[in-house]
């Protein structure tokens, strides 16, 4: 080519308001509002706001560190690829898909939320609430596979009512506090617990990170992450602070107790707006999490490291099979749930997972400063590698912290959970994905065999046409 | 890590390698009935040289690829050429190359998947 070509330009790319909501709706979840009542079983509701405070700040961190990581490599796969490149591939998978299960766990947990909100709403029983989550996940499934997705605008304009309505209510309900404000919360003092959930509120925020591709600016995401982080930060603590006002803790231990906020200040048009609000969640969480969840289970299985079945479209080019699978193990888990009302277990084991995730991309940033010293980072992690270090440890000791505590009570659940996810994970890592690396592997020779061979005959037969003389090159008649 | 010292591939045999791929996929019935709805302009850029292409497709099927970057993109895909190459004469596969931070793409991510899509129906049949 005698000139080079000039820079491509997008057609569509993600804007900045658009990456900002993404940010903070993925975050933004029903699981949240119970992660708000067990913080308030550690710290006293005035002093609530602090914890969510603090969590902000050191958010501001892993902020930084997903900005490091995103920047040297911008790509939809950024967890799977940073992992693979800081450590040996199976642990990287291993954790890839540890990660997964916390993605299936904050859906089911939603669908979960939304069901008991429901049928509290609306005076059902228990059985009731377990068919509003499956028709919730049904639906969602459904959305799914159709291909539909909320994109752009509505997104923004879904995140938008949901914090001005959360920010909204909070404020009425701080206005109007309740006749119980507070009684027996924050009984249980301890900063740690209270900072690991102040951190809670905050976790999903970097998945936007996921949406790499979509921007032009590289530096969308990172300020996208910051604008969410100080959302969070504001809406958070003020229902913190309200909830701590108008709730005791009976309520705290419901699991719609931002229902029962609403009801104290507003009365029931209050709560079925605040139903509607935690309705809007869910839009966030499985337009976020099953979309990215299946895309990327396709993906981690045409890599050949998970079975192939998985990576079969339908007609509009959706992976049915990984849709099938979160819609029904997200509502396997919610009926466990519903059945055991367990939900706070859970809210400890998506905690445990997220502080293991965060703990996990600071090693990445510590070991990819030595390894890829020379590979350009727009974004740097300040402090460096002691910082990354710190942050690898101070999170992983926080993970092991969240997985052995339920509210205030230390329990073992969270953590057994952890880990018999973690070794079904491992020993399929360590003894399938070998397995299916070798047909992969054979594949692929076979199909490179056949092209050379192909190749080499189409070269024999062009040099035996190029030494026969022109006559004979000319077609018989 | 040690970087792989890989041939490049010439412009020329990087095109021909790319219609040959554009001419499969136009004749995959199984990319027709599944990408059917798929209009997408993508730019591809190798990052070895300055060889980069438009490849159009239209309701699910790829045009002759053409040299050069013409009209505004849905996606853009680089790679080094022998990394392009390969995924086009299907000799590696184009999701364990991405994951490997082997070729990077701007774009829709739901644009990225329908492109491998593509790749996974001209070679494995599916």
């Amino acid at each position: 080519m005698a000139e080079p070509s000039p820079q491509p330009v997008l057609r569509r790319a993600l804007s900045f308001g658009g990456a900002s909501a993404i940010s903070t709706g993925l975050a933004f979840a029903a699981i949240n509002f119970l992660g708000l009542a067990q913080l308030l079983t550690y710290v006293s509701g005035p002093m609530s706001w602090l914890a969510i405070a603090f969590g902000g700040l050191v958010m501001l961190a892993v902020r930084s560190v997903f900005a490091e990581l995103n920047g040297m490599h911008p790509t939809a796969a950024g967890i799977r690829l940073w992992l693979a490149r800081a450590m040996p591939d199976k642990a990287a998978l291993t954790i890839t898909l540890t990660y997964m299960v916390a993605i299936v766990l904050v859906i089911a947990a939603d669908a979960y939320i939304i069901g008991e909100a429901l049928a509290y709403a609306f005076g059902n029983g228990r059985l009731i609430a377990v068919g509003y989550v499956g028709v919730l996940l049904l639906l969602a499934t459904w959305l799914n596979l159709r291909g539909i997705k909320l994109a752009g605008a509505a997104e923004r304009i879904v995140t938008t009512i949901v914090v001005l309505a959360t920010v909204a209510i909070g404020v009425a309900a701080i206005s109007h506090p309740g006749h119980h404000a507070a009684l027996g919360a924050g009984s249980s003092s301890s900063p740690i617990q209270a900072l690991i959930l102040g951190i809670f509120v905050y976790t999903g925020f970097e998945w936007v990170t996921t949406n790499a591709e979509e921007v032009t600016e590289p530096r969308i995401i990172p300020r996208a992450m910051l604008v969410a982080v100080l959302v969070l930060a504001g809406s958070q603590a003020v229902f913190a602070v309200a909830m701590g006002a108008t709730l005791d803790g009976a309520s705290l231990g419901t699991a719609y107790p931002q229902l029962l906020v609403a009801q104290q200040a507003l009365g029931r048009a209050g709560m079925l707006v605040m139903l509607a609000v935690t309705a809007l969640t869910a839009v966030n969480t499985f337009n976020g999490g099953f979309v990215t969840l299946s895309r990327f289970m396709y993906a981690v299985a045409r890599e050949g490291k998970l079975p192939r079945p998985l990576t079969r479209l339908n007609e509009q080019a959706v992976p049915v099979l990984p849709v099938w699978i979160l819609g029904g193990a997200s509502l396997v888990l919610a009926a466990v749930v519903a059945a055991t009302g367990s939900f706070a277990v859970i809210v400890s084991l998506c905690a445990a997972l997220e502080m293991g995730v965060y703990s996990a991309a600071g090693y990445c940033v510590w070991k990819l400063r030595r390894r890829e010293p020379g590979t350009h980072r727009p974004y740097r992690l300040r402090g460096g590698v002691s910082v990354a270090a710190a942050l690898t440890v101070v999170f992983a000791l926080m993970g092991l912290l969240a997985s052995v505590s339920v509210g205030p009570q230390f329990t073992v659940a969270p953590l057994v959970l952890l880990l018999a996810c973690a070794g079904l994970v491992a020993v399929y890592v360590w003894t399938y994905v070998p397995r299916l690396e070798r047909r992969e592997a054979e594949e692929l020779a076979a199909r490179r065999a056949a092209r050379a061979a192909a190749r080499g005959a189409a070269r024999t037969a062009s040099a035996v046409r190029a030494e026969m003389p022109e006559a004979e090159q000319e077609p018989r008649q | 890590m040690s970087e792989v010292i890989r041939e490049s591939v010439g412009a020329d045999e990087l095109l021909d390698a790319l219609s040959e791929y554009a001419t499969k996929a136009g004749a995959s019935p199984r990319v027709g009935k599944t990408l059917g709805g798929w209009n997408c302009r993508i730019h591809i850029l190798a990052t070895d040289h300055d060889a980069a292409f438009t490849l159009v497709i239209s309701g699910g099927r790829p045009a002759a690829p053409t040299a050069g970057l013409s009209g505004a993109a849905d996606l853009v895909v680089r790679g080094h050429s022998f990394d392009l190459a390969e995924i086009f004469w299907g000799d590696a596969n184009p999701v364990s190359n991405y994951m490997q931070g082997a070729i990077r793409t701007q774009g829709r991510a739901e644009d990225v998947m329908r492109l491998d899509a593509m790749a996974m129906f001209v070679f494995l049949g599916q």
